[in-house]
């Protein structure tokens, strides 16, 4: 059995709305995060990831410059950053399944629909935590392993080297144990 | 490059998938001993009880972005609905449609939902009913004038219901005006 002590977690949230931001700070400090880094849009994002290697990334996808989903495909590019592993939470107002789609295939880990809870959004980093997923790498994708689910049905050639242990998790249901 | 390197690669599926370890260890970092669910439920409620000291601000932060949407709103119109002014439009809607529950105007979110809808869906600027946007950046307005948070605003329930089914309709004979052999 254990618990979460976020005051070892390091966290950058981007949104270029001031007050979003400032909601999402309220929760993670008051979840027992200390170091909580901002930037309003992409691109500062981008400098933030690299300057403060946080432990979780929580960006919205609508900024300036460039969005959340280029933020995140810039930081899973291998050859681009320091941190192509970390952790992203997209927290969006986009609710529709082509946004939810398009952050998986950019890379995120989470997908968030705003507006955010407390709830919602522990549950969310409860699972990265917990739950930390393999990453894939094709000729297209590199991120975490976008399976949530096994097909028991399924009999064709499984197209995967290496380890294939599979991470199945609904962040709504995750218990946290060890 | 040698043959040996070339005939690994022509080994190589087109689609072949590699699982990758990540280095990234959070469960040594920061998981303690302690009672998961407990600490869950304080942590929720500390957020919660934070989320309510903040609250103080949430009027004032709507008004802010109401203005906000009505400007862009009015630079739009001037502008015919080109790309630009479009675009921050739309953005000024989103961000409420995003945050106005949590603020406590539900039915303010609701609104810029069905504002976005419209400016996502119909695609020709000329198109744009410039009075069905003024309904509903005027709804909102009419909202954080009138403070109406939570549910329980009748008059707030059925004007969102109507601009919600207006806007709808609209979009559905936009899109068969566009594409009648698709939706008939």
């Amino acid at each position: 059995m254990a618990k979460i002590a976020f005051d070892e977690l390091r966290f950058v949230v981007v949104d270029d709305n001031t007050h979003m931001r400032r909601i999402v700070r309220t929760l993670l400090r008051a979840f027992g995060s200390r170091e909580i880094y901002e930037a309003e849009d992409g691109a500062s994002g981008l400098e933030a990831v690299e300057a403060y290697s946080p432990d979780i990334l929580i960006s919205d996808i609508m900024m300036p410059i460039f969005d959340g989903i280029e933020l995140t495909r810039m930081i899973r590019n291998p050859e681009g950053g320091r941190h192509p592993f970390i952790p992203i939470i997209i927290l969006s107002a986009y609710s529709e399944k082509k946004y939810v789609v398009e952050a998986r295939e950019a890379g995120a880990t989470e997908f968030l629909c705003k507006p955010v809870s407390a709830s919602a959004l522990y549950r969310r980093i409860q699972n990265i935590v917990v739950n930390p997923r393999d990453f894939i790498r094709t000729k297209t994708y590199f991120g975490p392993d976008r399976r949530r689910s096994v097909n028991p049905n399924y009999a064709g050639v499984e197209r995967r080297s290496g380890d294939n242990t599979m991470h199945i998790v609904d962040p709504d249901k995750v218990a946290l144990e060890i | 490059m040698s043959n040996m390197q070339t005939q690994t690669q022509a080994a190589q599926p087109e689609n072949a998938v590699k699982v990758v370890n990540s280095p990234v260890d959070l469960k040594s970092k920061c998981l303690r001993p302690g009672n998961p669910s407990t600490a869950a439920l304080q942590a929720i409620a500390n957020a919660e009880q934070a989320m309510d000291e903040l609250s103080v601000n949430f009027t004032d932060w709507m008004s802010d972005e109401s203005i906000r949407l009505a400007k862009a709103r009015d630079e739009a119109k001037s502008a015919g609905f080109v790309l630009a002014s479009r675009e921050e439009l739309f953005h000024a809607s989103h961000d409420i449609k995003g945050q106005a529950s949590t603020l406590g105007y539900p039915f303010a979110a609701e609104v810029c939902g069905s504002l976005c809808r419209l400016l996502e869906m119909v695609t020709e600027a000329k198109r744009i009913p410039p009075l069905l946007v003024d309904q509903h950046v005027d709804a909102v307005r009419a909202f954080v004038r009138e403070d109406v948070t939570g549910r329980e605003n009748p008059v707030a329930s059925k004007l969102l219901e109507r601009l919600c089914s207006v806007t709808d309709a609209y979009i559905s004979d936009e899109a068969a005006r566009v594409s009648p052999a698709k939706t008939a």
